[in-house]
């Protein structure tokens, strides 16, 4: 009697070899044939994969890059522009930043409540504008994100420290009113 | 030049990285290299009359969908499962036209001039005796298992199955396949016992 194995090997050599017998041979007039059908489909040759080419990532990614950076540039822009008016003062709420030895004691203080709000805000923004720029991936909203981005800062820009800014250049800064209609980002300072 | 004659040929999967890059040539080798095993695979599923008509089908539908290969698999793996595909889909078509009968038994009761030859002198006794004993899926796995040398996984793939239910298949198609061998002369030629007839009439019934 054949054991186990010796009866499944007998049967797989068997089976190699009745279907190896019956190959047909290997016919020029068919393979002629298929490529010939080959050739005549060929409109629906086969694409090159299709995958997105660097500059189909690099626009898709570009609106959101943009307005990162823009807003990053308001946001240091506002920090500077924030730290400079409240040279002076000296009141509880302002900590003390470590910005470097060489920069007056007044200059390294900034407000840290205001400061967290901004950032906040801008964080909430930045994210809203980078999922309306990765979730939706038409073009068609490469314009809108755009044009999102180039208003943010628009109306993320307070006039009042600009106003301030000019007003840097001499030693007692005014009193610092808000425009009617818009809560002003910036602390009220007392005046030393 | 004597480089391109030491280095070994591509492999299949080369072969269709580099036709989906738009190689035509690079195609037509892998049809030159699968034609014989996949029209004997889709013959051996009962489409004898069809086969090359099938194998054609088959081969422009690789090529239409290559953008759809990956290189990780095996290429033959993959243009088998479509072999199986496209020889499924004609036994549907053909279906109604039969009257419901099975078209691969009904292709079987009608063997070629070439194929009752090869019957005649026994060289495909136990595919014979294989292709009543089992079912289509288990001939099909067995198949490819002993002639195409494809593993348990890739002939999963091929049938859509688990690999346990493949597992199973070739089991069981081993079991019925076994006691047949046994009714093969010593010589493996000739078979000419009570056993064996009263066995076919069996399995015919």
């Amino acid at each position: 009697m054949f054991r186990v194995s010796t009866k499944e090997t007998a049967l797989a050599d068997r089976l190699r070899q009745e279907a190896l017998a019956l190959r047909p041979a290997f016919s020029e007039a068919l393979h002629a044939r298929l490529c010939g059908a080959l050739r005549e489909c060929q409109s629906d040759a086969p694409r090159p994969h299709q995958r997105p080419s660097a500059s189909d990532r690099f626009f898709r990614w570009a609106p959101a890059v943009v307005a990162a950076c823009l807003l990053i540039a308001v946001c240091a822009s506002w920090i500077a522009m924030k730290v400079r008016p409240e040279a002076g003062s000296d009141s509880a709420g302002l900590v003390a930043l470590n910005t470097g030895p060489s920069l007056p004691k007044a200059q390294r203080k900034i407000d840290v409540r205001s400061m967290s709000k901004l950032v906040n805000q801008v964080t909430a923004q930045f994210d809203g504008m980078v999922n309306l720029a990765v979730t939706s991936p038409q073009r068609l909203y490469v314009d809108r994100n755009l044009r999102m981005a180039l208003k943010t800062p628009m109306v993320r820009v307070p006039l009042d420290v600009v106003s301030s800014l000019l007003s840097m250049g001499s030693q007692k800064r005014p009193p610092h009113v808000p425009p009617a209609g818009r809560p002003s980002l910036l602390k009220q300072v007392k005046p030393a | 030049m004597a480089r391109s004659s030491t280095t070994a040929p591509p492999s299949d999967e080369e072969l269709a990285c580099r036709a989906q890059q738009g190689c035509r040539a690079s195609f037509e080798e892998l049809v030159r290299r699968f034609q014989t095993p996949v029209l004997q695979f889709l013959q051996h599923r009962g489409a004898a009359a069809v086969a090359e008509d099938l194998l054609q089908d088959t081969f422009v539908r690789a090529y239409v969908n290559l953008s759809r290969y990956r290189s990780r698999w095996r290429f033959g793996t993959w243009l088998f499962t479509i072999a199986r595909r496209v020889s499924l889909n004609d036994q549907r078509r053909r279906r109604p036209q039969s009257g419901g009968a099975a078209i691969e038994s009904a292709e079987h009761a009608v063997p070629g001039p070439a194929e009752m030859a090869a019957a005649a002198d026994g060289r495909r006794y136990l595919w014979d005796r294989a292709a009543r004993a089992l079912s289509p899926d288990e001939l099909t796995a067995v198949w490819l298992h002993y002639v195409e040398s494809l593993s348990t996984r890739e002939i999963a793939t091929v049938l859509e199955r688990s690999s346990m239910a493949v597992k199973t298949m070739m089991f069981r198609a081993r079991k019925k396949l076994l006691p047949l061998l046994e009714e093969l002369a010593p010589d493996g030629s000739a078979v000419n016992s009570a056993a064996a007839a009263a066995r076919n009439r069996a399995l015919c019934v």
